[in-house]
């Protein structure tokens, strides 16, 4: 809880995109036969196919970057709300804050991400607009999780912003 | 009386008349920082279907694209714009090749995303990316992402490499 545990899914992300520029020059390469010996799935395929597979997986990636960020985030705040809330387990009568807390750590997990963005605002002051821009994040994020429906595009996003958003919002946390 | 769905809508058309203004001006640019390259440079009309504003104001808009070819009218990119509606930034613009390589183009305006870092025992505000030093189009590159570097005709060439076959 005491560190950010965003950096550790973009320096994924980050190695996964390298992967696939090593591939692409890989499939222009006079030797990608024998490079690409143990890729059974591209192997067969001509040099325009391989692109072709290579830059959609690339895209994809894109987005799945933006799901995981996202899990990461929410992970860390319900976390972070049930250490905060911890101190439930210091209310009188002491019978009554032990079962208290254990039912609001439990309740916690249920609560919608919207709401846990909401209880974060004051937090963030006088950042509070980064909310905003989480929410946005996590329109996003539920556009491409429920199956990128056509007639509801969500405002665009790049990996660089979705993170750079979700960040910056946990290391104010971390402030705190 | 103007109603708040008025105000919304007026506002949605002007966030969309700065954007269509922006993608004008880089897309003259464009032509103009290759017209000694051997490709031909077309531009053509394209639909962007976007929600404008938040949740609730949608449209369906034409927008100009530009298709940039070989003399032997090899595909090579096309700059397409996708929309004025991006989180942080102010539009957004993707070169892509014809197999689905991408980068994202996005406009940058001076004083935008700015944070709090710690420096000793004080919090100092400063933008979140570097070198946006006047309202562009710029590009980030996913190793290095807080270094943005600004549409110009190198990073145009650089990013028409990376993105297809091509090369100058």
């Amino acid at each position: 809880m005491n560190s950010n545990p965003l950096s550790t899914v973009r320096a994924s992300y980050r190695a996964t995109k390298d992967c696939f520029q090593i591939a692409m020059a890989a499939n222009k390469h006079p030797d990608k036969d024998n490079l690409f010996v143990k890729a059974n799935n591209l192997r067969p395929l001509n040099q325009v196919n391989v692109k072709q597979a290579i830059e959609q997986a690339s895209r994809e990636s894109d987005e799945l970057f933006v799901l995981d960020i996202w899990a990461a985030f929410e992970r860390f705040a319900r976390t972070y709300l049930q250490e905060k809330g911890k101190k439930l387990q210091e209310i009188c009568p002491a019978s009554l804050a032990s079962s208290v807390y254990v039912y609001f750590e439990k309740e916690v997990e249920f609560w919608r991400a919207e709401d846990i963005l909401d209880l974060l605002k004051s937090t963030l002051a006088p950042r509070a607009y980064l909310i905003g821009q989480a929410k946005q994040v996590l329109q996003y994020r539920n556009w491409i999780a429920h199956g990128k429906k056509l007639h509801k595009i969500p405002p665009k996003i790049t990996p660089v912003y979705a993170f750079d958003i979700l960040n910056e919002i946990v290391d104010l946390m971390l402030l705190n | 009386m103007t109603t708040m769905t008025d105000e919304r809508q007026i506002q949605a058309e002007e966030k969309k008349q700065t954007y269509l203004k922006r993608v004008n001006q880089l897309f003259g640019n464009v032509k103009e920082w290759l017209k000694d390259e051997p490709l031909l440079v077309e531009e053509i009309l394209t639909e962007i279907n976007e929600t404008i504003m938040n949740d609730d104001i949608r449209d369906i808009y034409t927008v100009p694209m530009i298709v940039i070819n070989t003399k032997n009218h090899e595909k090579v990119v096309h700059l397409k714009p996708v929309g004025a509606a991006v989180i942080v930034a102010k539009g957004m613009i993707d070169i892509e090749d014809p197999y689905g390589g991408r980068e994202h183009i996005t406009y940058m305006v001076k004083d935008g995303f700015r944070v709090l870092r710690k420096v000793g025992d004080q919090f100092v505000e400063k933008p979140m990316y570097n070198n946006v030093d006047t309202d562009n189009w710029y590009w980030l590159s996913y190793h290095d992402w807080h270094n943005a570097q600004v549409m110009n005709k190198t990073l145009l060439r650089k990013l028409i490499m990376e993105v297809s076959d091509y090369e100058f």
